[in-house]
């Protein structure tokens, strides 16, 4: 039997709509109980609007990227595993690099190329599923704990706390951001387009007071960064 | 804690645990349906040096990311985007967007529950555009594959990383200069991996802001 009859069989897609379904209720539950709580404490009706509109705002663009891998990955893996990884708790670079090296070491050559068998299949899918147990286990075990600690400290002083967050927020999206600017070409263009876009936005937003493209900036600058590569690539 | 704040967070982590569990077994009956129903096993060998292979980078990067993003939003939040994933391009950018937009801090209750709702609406909209996506796999695949619109979509991620560190950067430009140069240092120096870089430049950066800190650096910024 060809391994992507299995990737695609109808058992391994009532999984993952089961899972589906689960990701949508305890997203539900946590939705009621904040929205609960921010009633009691005399949160605005507005500010919950202007959350729940900016969040969605800001999620479509990139939501769009995880379908270009949905498109990228699903002729190798499948679409209920691709859909599965993708879509709940994955990420694109860690699924194609995980999956390939599930295959790599049963002896296939590429993901889905020759040698790639329904036992590397199934090794791909072993090994990506659990490479992020680690993460599960850290909020199970250790969540709570970290949270307490982190707000004794920030009682005790909270000047360096804010400071703290700051700078770890930054170090992130600087160590994930830089690297593309030194590539050139594409990822380059995307990156400064990017970072313009919002710098100005960002500018106007300040000078001119206007709150309202607070909510869009985001996108509207990662739509620019598209159109710049679409335009520089005709 | 008030007493009503603290009945809210024992809710929080009690289903937080719960449906983290759930969700950890659930995500195992993919392989476990292909062993029990399909009879497809990897080889034993196979196995162990993939997974040992794997878990040495995931290891570090997801404790990483666990110590930073907790202190960026709350406990709910984390727990939601915990078992949807897509952290550092869509949940954490859309729960700062939604604080920005609120003018929220995000130390506070009610900016803890406002990136809860934020996360929660966002892991609702992903996944929808991804069941969307299912359903019309064909005509998004002639679109996305597009050769002409094909490059641009292929560099979502950079100009969105650009765009969250800019705008970030704007808001404290004083407490940026230090990770911004960090991070600097450690690409061109070539000496980290990808997989280490984070962590790398939160712990240079995290020590050199203290003795800032210290020195008063950031008063009035």
């Amino acid at each position: 039997m060809d391994y992507l009859e299995i990737a695609n069989s109808k058992t391994l897609y009532a999984i993952v709509l089961f899972i589906l379904v689960f990701i949508y209720i305890q997203a539900f539950i946590f939705y009621r109980l904040a929205t609960k709580r921010a009633k009691e404490l005399g949160v605005s009706e507005d500010k919950i609007k202007k959350t729940k509109r900016a969040a969605m705002v800001s999620t479509v663009v990139p939501s769009l990227a995880i379908v270009v891998g949905l498109v990228t990955i699903a002729p190798a893996l499948g679409i209920p595993v691709s859909w599965a990884r993708l879509g709940m708790a994955g990420s694109l670079m860690y699924e194609i690099v995980v999956a390939t090296l599930g295959g790599k070491v049963m002896g296939a050559e590429s993901l889905g190329g020759p040698g790639y068998t329904p036992q590397a299949f199934a090794n791909s899918v072993w090994l990506m599923t659990l490479g992020v147990f680690p993460s599960y286990l850290l909020v199970i075990f250790l969540l709570k704990k970290y949270k307490t600690v982190l707000q004794t400290k920030a009682s005790a002083d909270r000047a360096w706390q804010e400071i703290m967050a700051t700078t770890i927020f930054i170090s992130v999206f600087a160590a994930l951001a830089i690297p593309y600017l030194f590539k050139g070409g594409d990822e380059l263009a995307a990156t400064a387009t990017g970072a313009v876009a919002m710098l100005v936005m960002g500018l106007a937003i300040a000078r001119f007071k206007l709150n309202w493209l607070k909510e869009y900036a985001l996108s509207f600058s990662m739509i620019l960064a598209i159109a710049v590569v679409v335009l520089k690539n005709l | 804690m008030t007493d009503s704040a603290n009945i809210y967070q024992q809710k929080v982590h009690f289903i937080g645990k719960l449906t983290t569990t759930i969700f950890l077994f659930a995500t195992l009956m993919l392989p476990l349906a292909l062993w029990l129903k399909f009879d497809l096993l990897p080889s034993w060998e196979g196995f162990i040096s993939g997974l040992g292979i794997v878990l040495s980078i995931t290891v570090p990067a997801l404790t990483a990311e666990f110590l930073c993003y907790t202190t960026v939003i709350g406990a709910a939040a984390y727990y939601v985007m915990g078992i949807s994933g897509n952290y550092s391009n869509i949940r954490i950018p859309s729960a700062l967007v939604a604080l920005d937009a609120t003018d929220t801090d995000s130390t506070t209750e009610e900016g803890e529950l406002l990136t809860t709702m934020a996360v929660a609406v966002s892991v609702i909209t992903t996944e929808t555009i991804l069941l969307a996506g299912v359903i019309l796999l064909a005509p998004f695949t002639d679109f996305f594959s597009h050769p002409v619109l094909r490059p641009g979509f292929q560099q979502i991620v950079p100009g969105l990383f650009a765009a969250i560190l800019v705008s970030f950067a704007l808001k404290s430009i004083k407490a940026a200069l230090v990770p911004i140069a960090i991070a600097l240092v450690v690409v061109l120096s070539n000496q980290v991996s990808f997989t280490y870089m984070i962590p790398t430049v939160i712990l240079i950066s995290v020590v050199a802001a203290r003795v800032l800190y210290k020195k008063g650096y950031y008063q009035g910024r």
